[in-house]
């Protein structure tokens, strides 16, 4: 090779590397610092924007808030992203409360102890969320499960759901709506995948249970566990639950024609939904308070969702966090969070704002404050993707009978318990 | 001389100079610049590709495989572990189930799609032009839609209570079959999705590949008594061997990244029947925040391409070789 040639191939390798070494590098300092006043919100909740760009703005003008709206199964992935390069993060972000465990674990966010620690008490256990002995922020748009039935469908079978109901009186309507369908409608839902497990873990938090304690331990009680999961398996067995996910449109058109009259579910999903998808049907629905499983139990439901603002530790503008989280349990805040997200979980909302308005797509009932009286147990997300993974992959094996629910559950445990 | 001529600098009556054949006469200080730099140009068109794949591509992968040997919490500065994190993957039973799924798919999806893809090929060897054209768009047509779109529609078509294919068994009086829902049918369902989306485009590669094997082999073949078998096993298939190479490799790649049609037909399930690599690589990085882990299996994942593609250049080269 000549002297020419050699040189021209070093200048060529010279600069693939240095073009290669480039897409290495980690970013320089941004152009643009941001000013001390502004606040950047990274939020799921499309009916958000409008009530922080209003509401929040006018109780403080001086900030300038930048609401920016990702998709909530593409916010982790951006958070996560952005905290490792250091670049590109927000002042607060929502997150799904499933994250919060994983999350606030990593001490990326501000301590907010200071002022939430001292309104502990009007909070139920678990709705502080944090790490350690620092509190991060608490549960917004808690998940408390309902049954939602429509009660004019089961009306036309001449059957109703008894007041006070247990789970074994529910099961019995449901039974006797099997047969006079001939098996073509159902009270229960049995969501595939991780809706699935969520759902069985809504069941067991409503009697107690959790698999991770508040100090991130494992602590589950296993034959708790496995009686629950045998409940909704026999359930499956019996032919009483429809096989589907409110998420596919499928869903829909079966509460439309009324095979699906009764669901399991959270506020925010549930009624926000069916108001949505079958306005039609205003009138029919009713809510539920989650049964209890034995008669005269106190009541309590189970957690499916839920989510929070947290502010990130590194943050210019640390006191627009703290003043923009703190606002949501203003009056102002807590309406808002009613008109948003459904329920709040801080208990003195009830004597700062109307919690019991009538909703006349359930006749009438005053949704929110009923969901809201029956509180779910303590529930720890911790090592969650862990979790449901492992929960999923079991009670699908349950469902599908390749394992007995002892089993499904000593699987769980056996995944968790590696950790 | 032409106006045209006089640009190339070429004399009337040349013509013209390729890599492998001598320069033409050409007179002038041009004539020696392109003597000593006949190979430059080239390098000139592909340089812009690769200003763009190397920090980009290269970049990306580097980094990569500098996070496999760190351990990164979240905002934190990362630290050096050494192999522990190949450790931990290599020694994780999901990561072992996930690699187990993809190797058996992706060795499904291969033996259904390439007698399927060649097949389809042949058939549209028999065609006449305007036909095969045609059918070359219809065929081809499935690589160019959403494979999100697709993956719902496939949901809504297998779906075991409300799927079409169930709704034509309940007109017969059977049972639905759980093409979802079952964890020995699922896998082949995520098969069945991506043969029906790329059969088409590997086809035409195929077919491709058959039109340029002379027609007066077969002819000749035909003349020594060759039947359509004999014509296939001594002529096709040994011709067309570089493409089928190249439609394996390409194929084998991207059943090894097998991922968008799990997301959204299974999730991983049932019972983690359709958790595959890429997704263990998902979870680790965005659902542990483990990125170090996650890099580990990407590094893991890609030697095992590396290594697959190698075997399959060498058994389908093989018989080159040898003759």
């Amino acid at each position: 090779m000549n002297t020419r040639r050699r040189l021209a191939a070093t200048a060529a390798l010279v600069a693939a590397s240095a073009l290669t070494l480039a897409g290495c590098a980690s970013p320089g300092t941004p152009a643009e610092t941001p000013t001390d006043n502004s606040l950047e919100v990274w939020l799921f909740s499309s009916s958000m924007p409008a009530v922080i760009e209003d509401q929040f703005q006018a109780a403080y003008p001086d900030y300038d808030v930048e609401v920016v709206e990702i998709p909530i199964g593409d916010m982790t992935q951006r958070l996560v992203v952005a905290l490792q390069g250091g670049e590109g993060l927000p002042d607060v972000v929502q997150l799904p409360l499933r994250e919060s465990g994983g999350l606030l674990s990593t001490g990326q966010f501000l301590d907010l102890t200071a002022e939430l620690g001292p309104m502990a008490d009007d909070f139920p256990d678990g709705a502080l969320l944090g790490t350690g002995d620092q509190i991060n922020t608490f549960t917004m748009g808690s998940g408390n499960m309902g049954l939602w039935v429509n009660e004019a469908a089961l009306a036309k079978h001449g059957l109703a759901v008894p007041e006070n109901p247990t789970w074994d009186d529910i099961v019995a309507v449901a039974e006797q709506l099997k047969e006079a369908s001939g098996g073509t409608q159902y009270m229960f839902i049995q969501p595939p995948g991780a809706n699935g497990a969520n759902m069985f873990n809504a069941f067991f938090n409503s009697r107690g249970g959790t698999w991770w304690d508040e100090n991130g331990e494992l602590a589950v009680d296993e034959d708790l566990a496995a009686d629950t999961l045998e409940f909704l398996v026999d359930l499956h067995e019996r032919g009483l639950v429809y096989d589907g996910v409110w998420t596919e449109p499928t869903f829909w058109d079966s509460i439309r024609s009324e095979q699906v009259v009764g669901w399991t579910m959270n506020y925010g999903v549930g009624s926000t939904n069916l108001q949505k998808n079958v306005p039609e049907q205003s009138g029919q629905w009713r809510l539920i308070t989650w049964p209890t499983w034995e008669a005269g139990d106190e009541q309590a439901t189970g957690v499916f969702g839920g989510s929070l603002f947290a502010g990130l530790a590194a943050s210019d503008n640390p006191q627009g966090v703290k003043d923009f989280i703190l606002w949501w349990l203003t009056p102002e805040g807590l309406q808002a969070t009613v008109d948003t997200l459904g329920l709040v979980s801080y208990e003195p909302a009830a004597e700062e704002i109307d919690l019991d308005f009538e909703d006349p797509y359930f006749g009438g009932q005053t949704v929110i404050s009923d969901l809201s009286s029956v509180p779910y147990p303590p529930f720890y997300f911790f090592n969650w993707p862990e979790t449901e993974g492992a929960v999923t992959a079991a009670v699908d094996a349950a469902y599908a009978g390749t394992l007995t629910p002892r089993e499904a559950i000593d699987q769980i445990v056996a995944e968790l318990g590696s950790l | 001389m032409t106006a045209l001529q006089s640009r190339l600098d070429v004399e009337p009556g040349a013509t013209g100079a390729g890599p492998n054949r001598p320069a033409p006469a050409a007179p002038g200080r041009r004539r020696r610049a392109l003597r000593r730099h006949p190979r430059s140009a080239p390098y000139l068109f592909i340089a812009p590709f690769f200003v763009v794949f190397l920090p980009f591509g290269a970049g990306s992968v580097l980094l990569a495989l500098g996070m496999a040997f760190v351990t990164w919490p979240l905002g934190q500065a990362p630290v050096f572990v050494g192999g522990d994190n190949f450790a931990t993957v290599l020694t994780d039973p999901l990561f072992g189930k996930a690699m187990g799924n993809t190797v058996y798919m992706l060795a499904g999806f291969l033996l259904a799609l390439m007698p399927l893809a060649l097949f389809v090929a042949v058939l549209l060897k028999q065609l006449r032009k305007r036909s095969a054209n045609i059918v070359q768009v219809l065929v081809f047509a499935p690589i160019t839609m959403s494979l999100i779109a697709v993956a719902l529609v496939f949901d809504l078509i297998l779906n075991e209570r409300v799927g079409f294919v169930s709704g034509v068994l309940a007109q017969f009086g059977l049972d639905p079959i759980p093409f979802l829902s079952d964890a020995g049918l699922a896998p082949w369902s995520i098969i069945l999705l991506r043969i029906w989306r790329v059969l088409g485009y590997y086809a035409v590669i195929l077919f491709a590949g058959l039109q340029s094997i002379p027609d007066e082999y077969y002819e000749a073949a035909a003349l020594d008594g060759a039947n359509a078998w004999q014509r296939f096993r001594h002529i096709t298939f040994p011709l067309l061997k570089p493409v089928t190479l190249f439609v394996l490799v390409a194929a084998s790649i991207a059943a090894w990244e097998l991922f968008a049609e799990v997301d959204v037909l299974t999730d991983g399930g049932p019972a983690r029947s359709t958790l595959t690599a890429v997704m263990y690589i998902f979870q680790a990085s965005f659902g542990q925040f483990d990125l170090g882990k996650g890099a580990a299996a990407s590094a893991v994942l890609a030697v095992a391409i590396i290594v697959s593609t190698l075997l399959a250049n060498r058994l389908l080269r093989s018989d080159d070789r040898d003759r």
